[in-house]
């Protein structure tokens, strides 16, 4: 029990998704290689920098409404769920969202709406900086703005993602937007995907749930971070959230509830 | 929320300002081994909300401090990996200065080790492993959380905390309809999800993504528990009445009405109208009908939709007759949905029943051009048809199972009409001298049946990609007439009579077709991104023609056959079809290629004759599509496919058609099929926040053995045609299109042009001639509104025809025609509204047809809304208010360069209530 606490402590590297067997080989390697270290049974080992991936998942059902035949034959053209993926690195105090693998279910998807799947979020979160470069359909926009602050409410619910044993936190942002996160205390970057920061540690989950949206890693690991890989992104026009919510409300004006929703889903 | 933090702020800061600022400060380390632990985190709290205001982690040395803290309740909250949480509430003054010393937190482990868990398990079992729990039998009180009811069941068990444990394990994850519930928060969200909106409650073992996601059982299972919702869709019903009377007799009579009762739909509508509406159009369909969507299916191997569905000639997108003449109409149908059993089982009614009749007159003038002279005719037609059709469909899905489905479905009708025509006709030579003149009397009575099916079974194999489907239909027509002809016409030489020919014959036609189609199609992954698709299927299609012609015996009776008329033929086709397919579906790519190969035989027998011949066919169907998406708006496309075209028994039925017997149709049982390969690259670049798009396409077309005419033209101006094979047929269109929006005044601005170039071959006395026409088009749209205040909007085009025949170049028709629309809408005060549409079409008159054509067509209606929700519309309208309105028709692909006008609804002024009534269920829980 002890010795496989310790192996949890000292490997680095968790993925979901392995086979058990393909784990347990890799476990009794890095075993090997930190046998020689001393062992620390109370400590635990903080990540200070690294890779996640999150899987950015939407249900595509729920944004349509029931009973209407054009619906229907939209909903047969696309699975319940979109997963696209993203990967976050991180420093001690920056970190970089960008996208990930592709998802080649996704080509298939007829009627694909691929607002905020190009997204790209440099934060630097010791001076609460952030630049985003966001893909409006034909626009890039680049974002310079301080990081979204969040007042979060911290719960005792916890959870293990990717690993990592996380704590929840709930908070609105937007002025109605019900956010869910879990965090988890063993990465010191305060940071997590899109803007969602500001928690004592690395946000691992997000959901919006009446938005019908989640982000989860579902992988983790400590490969060294090098300053060319958190290069600050620095394509598009220059704007603050604030002014790209007005110029956004202003082209969308008669667009009816998908202004809203586009809004709301190119200003997280 | 920036106002929020800004006062926090200010208070914050206005805080520190007056006061000297609290201070906490203390040393993490581990209970046992007394050891300081660095990075641990240490959060402060607000103590009424739980909210974070600040937080720090340990240094090396496992000491933490906070300076500057406002006055007021705090909780501190320590934590570290795999130790208990340390939680100490707070109380601090302005002047608090709070060490800690040294907090000890504890192991998780060790805290385990003294608790031991043991739980009850009783459950319920039914479907399988779910348990299934209905949420209505378990009494909660009004407006309960889901945690309430689930508190309720059997087995299950929710700690202080909100851990649930169902059947002694730790629940993992709490689904609703299949996505992950984390449950509200009332102190942040209104919106909650009420234990009364549940239905069920299904406790089961989730397997692990990895092993939903490859098929394979891990054996990693974790307890979960779905919140089924009720339907939200709750009883209601909608319509509308609407009732007009014009002037002329004019009316326009309708009713409406769908109900529903959760995922039953049933509906009925009834039309009486005699100003051209005909049916429900796309919108009302989906309110009162079948709607369109029903008929699409969707490929999932190649990603795109297949419109298939009864088809219905009288059926338009906009539920208006498109034909000729003055349209009566009395019609009616019903439609009925349902969805059961989760969804897995649907059906589909539908019925209708239309009596449509139609008077008219229509005109038509025609130029014939051949190799030595020229020719015109003038034909002037007075009609009388009815049609009574009755309609019958429906359809049943079945999802068998999460990977396969199959659907069954049926459509049939009968058609009985009636047709009465009067022709007086004159044939000019080139020198207007009159070659024949002539009258032609034609009415008929016939009646249509036709049932066809279908079943289309699909699986989804284990592999992901790997699928297999099966279709099987059956086509069956049979059509009955029979009818009278009665043709006096003169022949002239010098003006002079010369010969009359009479026809009077009564006629019999009856035909019979029966199809059967199978085909199985299988497709194999060959990575994530592509696949091969191989498809074979055998189709039989057998159709009969029986035509008979009698003239008049001694007895004054139609019983003497006249065989130069009459014939009885069967046309079997024995098609056996196979190919393969590759496609490649890549985020910007997609590669479509692939080949058929159709092994056709041709029975033909003359069952008069009692001659049979066989003959047999390699046809090819390829086909190849390449797109390139440069973003989700702008693409690039190149299309090609060969497609086969196999000809009709009443092409090859080797008998004279005399229906008009200055147009005689001889069969040709020679005709191969015609071939055609079709070329189409196309662009567009949509912006959507500027509202720029740009459209073009090219396409070119060549075609093999064209199913063409042979026609020849004797002195007395008679015509016979044959349909025959021809190489060498072309054409070539473009389009362009391109839109802005001037930001400014917000005004919608389009300009488009458009091509279409052909070059046709016929045989016109024995002579080949290649007719060449074009048609060229520039056009214009303007829009612009206001919500709620105006719209208005003008459409302009200008096209330009010409059309020259190889037999004689020197004859060239050319000339212009210019289109107009403006239309307006504006909404006044009081609920009032104008609208005005104006369709003005001015057609330059050419060397053979010098008569003016022009139409003006003027539409206009005020009307004003009353009762809650506008319900209630009363409406004056004025059609055609210059009384100009005609329909017209001009064609100059071939050496027959024809004009025909005819006659439309004229001016006529109408007063129409509409009346939209409903009482709709409550919104879909939930959602947005």
């Amino acid at each position: 029990m002890v010795k496989s606490k310790t192996m949890k402590a000292l490997i680095y590297i968790y993925q979901t998704g392995y086979a058990a067997a393909k784990r347990m080989a890799t476990c009794i390697f890095l075993f090997l290689i930190f046998s020689s270290a001393r062992l620390q049974a109370q400590n635990a080992i903080f990540l200070t920098e690294g890779k996640i991936e999150f899987e950015k998942k939407v249900n595509m059902y729920a944004l349509m409404e029931e009973g209407d035949s054009w619906n229907d034959l939209q909903k047969k053209t696309m699975p319940k769920f979109k997963s696209t993926y993203f990967d976050l690195l991180f420093t001690k105090n920056r970190t970089i969202y960008q996208p990930g693998r592709e998802n080649p279910d996704n080509n298939k998807i007829f009627f694909s709406e691929n607002i905020a799947e190009e997204n790209i979020v440099y934060s630097e979160l010791d001076s609460s900086k952030s630049i985003s470069q966001k893909k409006v359909f034909e626009q890039v926009f680049l974002i310079q703005d301080s990081t979204r602050q969040i007042q979060w409410k911290i719960t005792d619910e916890s959870r293990v993602i990717a690993g990592f044993q996380c704590r929840r936190a709930n908070a609105i942002i937007m002025d109605s937007i019900y956010v869910v996160a879990f965090y988890t205390d063993e990465i010191i970057a305060p940071g997590g995907p899109e803007s969602f920061t500001g928690l004592p540690g690395m946000i691992l989950g997000v959901s919006l749930p009446h938005q019908h949206v989640t982000w989860f890693a579902t992988k983790v690991s400590a490969t060294p971070v090098t300053a060319a890989q958190l290069r600050m992104p620095g394509k598009g026009k220059k704007v603050t959230n604030a002014s790209l919510r007005e110029t956004l409300k202003e082209r969308m004006k008669d667009w009816g509830k998908y202004a809203q929703r586009n809004l709301e889903a190119v200003s997280l | 929320m920036k106002k929020t933090i800004l006062l926090i702020g200010l208070l914050v800061t206005a805080a520190c300002g007056i006061a000297q600022k609290a201070t906490i400060k203390g040393i993490v380390s581990d209970t046992s081994s007394k050891e300081n632990l660095s990075n641990a985190v240490v959060s402060v709290l607000r103590a009424k909300d739980s909210i974070l205001y600040k937080y720090t982690r340990t240094n090396a040395q496992g000491r933490f401090s906070f300076a500057r803290l406002p006055a007021g309740r705090f909780i501190l909250l320590v934590t570290y990996p795999k130790y208990a949480d340390y939680v100490e509430p707070v109380t601090l003054t302005d002047s608090t200065s709070l060490d800690f010393g040294k907090i000890a937190v504890i192991l998780k482990a060790k805290l385990l080790e003294e608790v031991v868990v043991k739980q009850k398990i009783s459950a319920i079992r039914i479907k399988g492993d779910t348990t299934e729990f209905t949420a209505d039998s378990f009494h909660v009180q009004a407006n309960a959380t889901v945690e309430d009811l689930l508190k309720k069941l059997p087995g299950i068990q929710i700690d202080k905390n909100g851990k649930i444990t169902a059947q002694g394990e730790t629940v993992q994850k709490i689904l609703v309809d299949g996505e992950e519930f984390f449950g509200d928060d009332p102190t942040l969200v209104t919106q909650n999800l009420r234990a009364d909106m549940v239905d069920k409650v299904q406790v089961f073992d989730k397997k692990s993504d990895q092993a939903a996601f490859t098929g394979i059982d891990d054996g990693q299972k974790s307890k979960t528990i779905n919140l089924k919702l009720k339907d939200s869709k709750k009883n209601g019903y909608f319509g509308k009445i609407s009732a007009g009377g014009g002037t002329d007799g004019y009316f326009d009579n309708q009713l409406m009405l769908n109900m529903f009762k959760k995922k039953k739909k049933f509906s009925v509508y009834g039309i009486l109208s005699n100003t051209g509406k005909t049916g429900l159009n796309w919108n009302e369909r989906d309110k009162y009908g079948e709607s369109f969507a029903s008929g699409v299916d969707y490929d999932e191997a190649n990603g795109y939709f297949m419109f298939s569905g009864s088809q219905d000639e009288l059926d338009s997108w906009n539920g208006q007759y498109n034909g000729q003449g003055y349209p009566s109409v009395k019609t009616g149908g019903a439609h009925y949905n349902d969805k059961w059993n989760d969804d897995k089982q649907s059906a589909n009614i539908n019925y209708k029943i239309l009596q449509l009749d139609v008077t008219g007159t229509n005109g038509t003038n025609t130029q014939y051009i051949l190799p030595d002279t020229l020719y015109y005719t003038n034909q002037r037609e007075t009609f009388n048809n009815q049609i009574l059709r009755n309609r019958a469909n429906g359809s049943y899905e079945l999802q068998i199972d999460s990977g396969s489905s199959i659907k069954i479905s049926a459509n049939g009708g009968t058609d009985h009409k009636i047709t009465d025509s009067h022709f007086i006709t004159e044939a000019l030579a080139a020198d207007s001298a009159l070659v024949n003149s002539g009258t032609r009397n034609i009415s008929t009575i016939g009646d249509t049946r036709t049932i066809n099916s279908n079943i289309l079974w699909k699986k989804k194999m284990h592999k992901k990609g790997r699928t297999i489907s099966v279709n099987l239909s059956e086509n069956y027509e049979k059509g009955n007439s029979d009818g009278y002809l009665f043709a006096d016409n003169e022949f002239y030489k010098g003006g002079v009579t010369y010969q009359q020919q009479i026809t009077d014959q009564y006629k019999k036609y009856n035909s019979e077709k029966l199809g059967f189609d199978s085909k199985i199609t299988y497709s194999e992954p060959l990575s994530r991104v592509s696949s091969l698709i191989v498809n074979y299927g055998i189709s039989v299609n057998n159709s009969t023609s029986n035509r008979a012609s009698f003239n008049k015996s001694a007895d004054d009776k139609y019983t003497s056959m006249d065989s130069l008329y009459s014939n009885d033929y069967r046309f079997n086709v024995f098609t056996h079809r196979g190919g393969l397919a590759y496609s490649l579906i890549k985020k910007k790519l997609r590669v479509n290629l692939g080949n058929n190969i159709g092994i056709t035989s041709f029975n033909q027998d003359d069952l008069v004759k009692n001659a049979s011949t066989k003959r047999n066919f390699i046809n090819w169907f390829p086909q190849a599509s390449v797109g390139y998406s440069f973003t989700q708006q702008k693409g690039l496309w190149f299309r090609y496919n060969g497609n086969t075209t196999q000809p009709t028994i009443q092409q090859i039925q080797p008998t004279r058609t005399n229906d008009d017997p200055l147009n005689i149709t001889i069969g040709n049982p020679n005709l191969k099929p015609q071939f055609a390969n079709n070329l189409n690259a196309s662009f567009n670049n949509y912006k959507v926040l500027t509202e720029t798009n740009i459209y073009a396409n090219i396409s070119y077309q060549f075609v093999e053995n064209a199913i063409g005419s042979r026609t020849s033209v004797d002195s007395n101006g008679k015509r016979t045609y044959q349909s025959v094979n021809l190489n060498g047929n072309k054409s070539i269109g473009s389009y362009f299109g391109y839109g802005f929006k001037l930001k400014k005044p917000g005004i919608n601005i389009n300009f488009n042009g458009q091509v279409r170039y052909s070059s046709n071959q016929s045989i016109v006395n024995d002579i080949l001639n290649v007719t060449k026409s074009g048609n060229y088009t520039l056009g214009n749209n303007i829009y612009k509104s206001k919500d709620k205040k105006y719209e208005i909007g003008l459409h302009t085009s200008a096209t330009y025809t010409n059309s020259h025949s190889s037999v004689q170049s020197s004859i060239k028709t050319h000339y212009w025609t210019f289109n107009v629309q403006p239309n307006f809408d504006v909404f006044l005060p009081k609920k009032f509204q104008v609208h005005s549409d104006m369709d003005a079409n001015f057609r330059q008159k050419t060397s053979a047809f010098d008569f003016n054509t022009n139409v003006i067509l003027w539409n206009a209606w005020i009307g004003k809304k009353f009762l809650k929700g506008d319900a209630l519309l009363i409406k004056a309208s004025a059609n055609d208010l210059l009384n100009q309105n005609k329909g017209f028709n001009r064609n100059v692909s071939s050496n027959f360069i024809s004009q025909n006008t005819y006659s439309s609804i004229q001016r006529f002024f109408m007063l129409s209530v509409v009346w939209n009534f409903n009482k709709a269920g409550t919104p879909v829980p939930g959602n947005n």
